[in-house]
């Protein structure tokens, strides 16, 4: 190991300082997030945020979960999560390596072809129309999936990774006879693995937090993803104040800003576990194993 | 357009030198056939889900009425366009937005990209695992709720920032009422809010680096500094082009969940914080208009394409490898 | 070859994807045993069975099954209806009705209302008409529940009725909320019952309360209604508001003939045309004065203001902004949060605070309504229903307030007293079920706020002001109606907040702007379509 100089000892240490300030800056709200969901309402309202909840309670929490229904909308997100980014990921990976491969005369058209769709939409009437109607896909699990199974943005990306590859690594196992397909499950993908658990992590965070093709397509209260659920519950919230007040119902006070702030865990949570392991994949220099320090 | 080094041997092809062009084209198809095939499922499903429903486009051109459809439709030509161009705010609205989405961009781009490096120069593990999962939180937290955490701030009265300054003894500033500090408040929070998130892409790319050429580097007495100059940044160029050539699609485009969430319908903010796409909320509040909505919409895409059109253009003279396509 | 096969699967996924997403994995309704008869001509045979699709918005009540459950078993014999109802979210059940609409799909009742798609889908024939059912002898509930009247006033624009309408009252009224414990502390022993006293109770609390805002409101409302003149209504000068600004419509003294369309901001030659004492800006805007002076009650940064009542809630404003419906549950939160502390109201309109009769000007329609697709096929059988549930007491309180006994139980013919399970059972009535004639109030609450439901339930604290049926459209001045807004929007808002000082100045200057920006030309389109509808005998 050669031995680090004094100036970039100290560019280290730099580094270490701002991103550390950074992460406080960072975790701060986010921490006061979590402390006052855990607290009353009436402490919230009357003290707004702290960092240590002076009332604990459940409440927020009892009210999101009080219906089997979050249950479901765990399981349901948890599987179109899983099942969603690996289709995604298979139909990404194929399609941003062939535009990466040079020799490939018509990428650059195909490029253009899907990058047109990323500006230009017909709007919600058009795909409201084909999905629910031509493609009779309303209240099924897979409407949650198919329409959104691809993004253009992740796609260019993935390409753009598959593309800084050096072009030797495939050109040699070409002449060894290996095909296409060969090529790019067995030698391409094992080394773009930090460009796979990128792009992985995007679909994935993508089907966690769908909720909006739910509001149009999803009827049947056994599909709701949980992000749509929480929102159905933000939104209800409101009207049951109202109409609790209509109908004077003394004994009902709706904690309504705690829970904003309990749904806010709620959902983060998992993702929270997720990333932690995908960090081992953004170490320096892991394409050939050696790990600098 | 190849740069292979070693080339293929030639198959047993028929040897014709003037295949035509529709036999060019089904050669090449032919010669790559399983990339093309590899391809092909992603292409048919754009053509289902992104080129079919592109028909909806016409709505921007039509008197759209829900019982009539949109074949059914009445044809105004450029009539839904006229309205926002015969208000009086019009010039000021645009240029909110493409200034704003700019600082956005660039300040977004330096800090993921300041993040990125000197998350991978770093050493200590749990240090760097804890803060790169503490650093993209705020992604996670909805505008709506960081709107409350900004109104407790920057409030005239027991705001955490006034209640700083009074310890100064300088006198509270209303910052609900001026307009000129938003565009710094709101780029703050921007990159508060993302650019954590966004310096996984460039920790991704920087992991791709081969470590052998930092080593070189040293061994020729390269400083950390250097190292990073002359190494890691030029690789980042690649991906921080094509970020950016992505991000300026949407430059007309105004981020609406941040700004309505945070500014919400505080008319003194208007002249430096609305944007098209709140003006328009506004505008069609009342009257649900959705051919004029699809109209704003459709001239925002155009102006991003034609942006795009440039950029890539130039692109692919500086750095062809960047370009989109 | 292992490879070759991989290609293979990468093109099943793909087409497996679209496969399963074709199949429809609809629940058929399942139609429930046939009660087709076969023989003909009997009386009492059921008629077949049907279920109803409708289209509502909110959550579905938890206990809503066992209601259903006990609906379906009383009217076996004589509805023999399911009804299968679709819960929308609050906020994109206006635009998910729009596209069911533009798709065709089939459902047999839908809400609607003037805030959400009602004046849009009318026009473009989009709801079967409903005049047949009403005031119709083979349909006794809808006939008792629906005066003639009630239904006239409903009526749309080509005179025909195209909604069932909801309401309780026709008015719920504004008040001003105030922190009970604060107003005894600062030494008025006696509830505030003008705004002279008011406005001393604020002087107070600026004085001797540092830290409290005398008044909250929210930032996009502002003062709203308080502070204006209480003068007799004329009935040849007729306000309406569009987007924001004010337009009087000045008509001839017959009631006949659209004289002038005079808005803010206009020059003191147009307004000298009307009567006093609309005959100057000042007069007929005798507020705006009021609320510059009154701006001091509020906070610095009011224009943000989100949430009023949070706000006074934490105990930082003496009173707020608000309208008599919401008291009992204000009034509980507020104990709960600040220890010490009660509420009560101040009903700052002097005609209604005196409960005076015919002190409010209404227009009788209702604020919600459910309206029938024409493509639904089973109009007959929907309307059959609804008439069941205003058929009585019971049938209809089942909906609205749930399963006596379980849910509730009745207390005298206007009351109810709600049980430990009536959290099960939230329904919105104003979807479904509210009618004037048929209102419980619960029997503790508070007796001041009890006369002022009565009163406002009363029909004749209500009268119907000239032009009160009548609603512009906007179809032909779509563009200049989105400038004209938007352009306003800012100054009417910080005007109601009495953030503009020299408001006649600045009205003026922003009347021009807005000319520039077709102002004229929706004037003349009111003045036409106000015209139209006088001489096609609107009132």
């Amino acid at each position: 190991m050669i031995k680090e100089s004094y100036s970039d000892r100290l560019l280290k240490g730099l580094f270490y300082l701002l991103i550390g300030l950074f992460s406080v800056y960072c975790i701060l709200p986010f921490w006061s997030v979590v402390a006052s969901s855990f607290t009353s309402e009436a402490s919230i309202v009357k003290n707004g945020y702290m960092f240590w909840p002076s009332d604990f309670s459940l409440e927020a929490y009892k009210m999101i979960f009080k219906d089997n229904t979050i249950y479901r909308a765990y399981g349901v997100t948890t599987f179109i999560t899983v099942v969603g980014t690996a289709m995604s990921m298979i139909l990404t990976s194929a399609m941003a390596y062939t535009l990466s491969v040079k020799s490939v005369k018509y990428r650059n058209h195909m490029a253009f072809y899907i990058y047109f769709t990323m500006l230009f939409h017909g709007g919600l009437v058009a795909s409201y129309l084909l999905i629910s109607k031509y493609l009779d896909m309303k209240d099924t699990i897979w409407v949650l999936i198919v329409p959104s199974m691809l993004s253009a943005w992740n796609m260019f990306l993935l390409r753009n990774f598959f593309a800084s590859i050096d072009d030797s690594i495939a050109e040699s196992a070409k002449i060894d006879g290996a095909n296409d397909v060969y090529i790019l499950f067995r030698i391409i993908l094992p080394i773009s693995l930090p460009a796979m658990a990128t792009i992985g992590l995007f679909y994935a965070l993508g089907y966690w937090n769908k909720w909006f093709d739910a509001v149009l397509y999803i009827n049947n209260k056994d599909l709701y993803p949980l992000q749509y659920l929480i929102q159905r519950i933000m939104n209800n919230l409101d009207y049951i104040n109202q109409i609790s007040a209509d109908v004077s119902l003394p004994n009902f006070i709706a904690p309504a800003m705690t829970v904003r702030l309990a749904t806010t865990v709620v959902t983060i949570g998992p993702i929270i576990f997720l990333y932690p392991f995908l960090q081992k994949y953004f170490v320096k220099g892991l394409m050939v194993g050696a790990v600098k320090g | 357009m190849s740069n292979t080094a070693v080339s293929l041997p030639e198959q047993a092809y028929p040897e014709r030198k003037n295949r035509g062009k529709f036999g060019a084209f089904l050669f090449e198809l032919f010669k790559n056939k399983f990339l093309y095939l590899l391809a092909l499922p992603g292409m048919i499903w754009f053509f289902i889900f992104a080129y079919l429903p592109m028909g909806g486009i016409v709505i921007a051109f039509q008197d759209f009425k829900a019982m009539k459809g949109i074949t059914g439709s009445e044809f105004v030509g450029l009539k839904n366009f006229q309205f926002f161009f015969r208000s009086s705010d019009w010039i000021q609205i645009v240029t909110n937005t493409v200034f704003l989405n700019v600082l956005f961009i660039v300040f977004n781009t330096l800090a993921a990209v300041t993040i990125a490096i000197m998350v991978t120069e770093m050493g200590g593990k749990w240090f760097k695992k804890i803060t790169q999962s503490i650093m993209i939180f705020p992604h996670f937290l909805s505008w709506t709720v960081v709107a409350m955490f900004v109104m407790a701030f920057v409030a005239t009265d027991g705001g955490f920032v006034n209640q700083i300054l009074s310890m100064f003894g300088i006198a509270p500033v209303q910052f609900l009422s001026s307009p000129a500090y938003w565009p710094f408040i709101l780029v703050l929070l921007k990159v508060w809010h993302g650019a954590g998130f966004g310096s996984i892409v460039y920790m991704a790319t920087i992991s791709g680096i081969n470590p052998d050429i930092y080593e070189s580097a040293s061994i020729d007495g390269a400083s950390r500094l250097q190292k990073i100059r002359y190494i890691t940044l030029p690789l980042l160029k690649p991906t921080v082009i094509l970020l950016t050539i992505l991000a300026v699609g949407g430059i007309f485009n105004g981020d609406f969940g941040m700004i309505y969430a945070i500014i919400g319908r505080n008319p003194m903010l208007y002249p430096t914080t609305d944007v098209i796409d709140t003006y328009l909320f506004r505008a069609m509040m009342d009257l649900g208009d959705m051919s004029m909505s699809a109209a704003i919409g459709f001239m925002q895409s155009l102006v991003g394409f034609i942006l795009v059109l440039t950029v890539n253009y130039i692109a692919k003279k500086v750095a062809p490898e960047s370009a989109i396509f | 070859m292992r490879m070759k096969r991989l290609a293979i699967v990468l093109l099943s996924v793909a087409l497996i994807a679209s496969l399963a997403a074709c199949s429809s994995k609809k629940n058929e309704p399942s139609p429930s045993p046939s009660a087709t008869d076969g023989s003909a001509g009997s009386a009492t045979q059921p008629p077949s069975a049907v279920k109803l699709k409708g289209m509502l918005f909110g959550d579905a009540p938890k206990d809503l099954p066992l209601v259903l459950e006990e609906f379906e078993k009383r009217t076996k014999d004589t509805l023999n209806t399911k009804l299968e109802l679709q819960w929308n979210p609050v906020s994109d059940h206006k635009q998910k009705v729009k596209l069911m609409m533009a798709a065709g799909e089939e459902v047999d009742f839908v809400f609607d209302a003037d805030f959400q798609n009602l004046r849009e889908l009318i026009p473009q024939g989009a709801y079967a008409q409903l005049d047949k059912y009403f005031n119709n002898d083979d349909y006794p509930g809808l006939k008792a529940a629906f005066s003639p009247e009630f239904i006239e006033m409903n009526k749309r624009y080509d005179n025909h009725l195209y909604t069932i309408p909801f309401t309780q009252y026709f008015f719920d009224i504004p008040v001003v909320y105030i922190r009970k414990d604060l107003r005894e502390k600062l030494g008025f022993s006696e509830p505030i019952s003008s705004y002279e006293e008011l406005q001393q109770f604020y002087e107070k609390v600026l004085e001797s309360e540092k830290g409290i805002t005398p008044l909250a409101v929210k930032g996009n409302g502002g003062f709203q209604e308080m502070l204006s003149p209480e003068r007799a209504e004329l009935d040849t000068v007729r306000p309406l508001n569009l987007g924001g600004i004010v337009y009087h419509i000045h008509l001839s003294d017959d009631l006949k003939q659209v004289q002038d369309v005079v808005a803010l901001g206009d020059q003191p030659e147009e307004w000298a045309k009307l009567p006093a004492p609309f005959n100057t800006m000042k007069s007929t805007f005798a507020q705006y004065d009021k609320w510059a002076e009154w701006s001091k009650y509020l906070e610095k940064d009011v224009l943000s203001q989100k949430d009023h009542k949070a706000y006074f809630m934490s105990g930082k404003a003496a009173s707020y902004y608000g309208t008599i419906s919401s008291y009992a549950a204000d009034k509980k939160m507020l104990q709960e949060t600040l220890a010490g502390a009660d509420l009560e109201f101040f009903v700052f309109k002097e005609k209604i605070r005196n409960m005076e009769p015919q002190a409010i000007s209404t227009n009788y329609k209702a604020n919600n309504s459910l309206a029938i697709p024409v493509s639904s096929k089973n109009i007959d059988r929907t309307m059959k229903f609804f008439d069941w549930l205003f058929q009585s007491r019971e049938n209809h309180d089942l909906f609205e307030h749930g399963i006596p006994g379980k849910h509730w139980e009745p207390v005298g013919e206007n009351q109810l007293k709600l049980l430990d399970e009536s959290d099960n059972y939230v329904f919105p009535g104003y979807e479904f079920t509210w009618n004037p004639n048929m209102i419980r109030l619960p029997a503790d609450l508070d007796e001041t706020a009890k006369k002022y439901f009565e009163y406002s339930a009363k029909a004749d604290t209500y009268y119907a002001s000239v032009l009160a049926k009548f609603a512009f459209d906007t179809s032909n001045v779509k563009g200049e109606f989105a400038n004209v807004q938007s352009k306003a929007d800012p100054f009417i808002q910080t005007l109601k907040a009495g953030q503009v000082k020299d408001w006649e100045a600045e009205a003026v200057k922003l009347n021009k702007d807005l000319k520039g920006l077709g102002l004229d030309k929706i004037r003349e389109e009111i003045k036409t379509q106000v015209q139209a509808y006088l001489d096609a005998g609107g009132k």
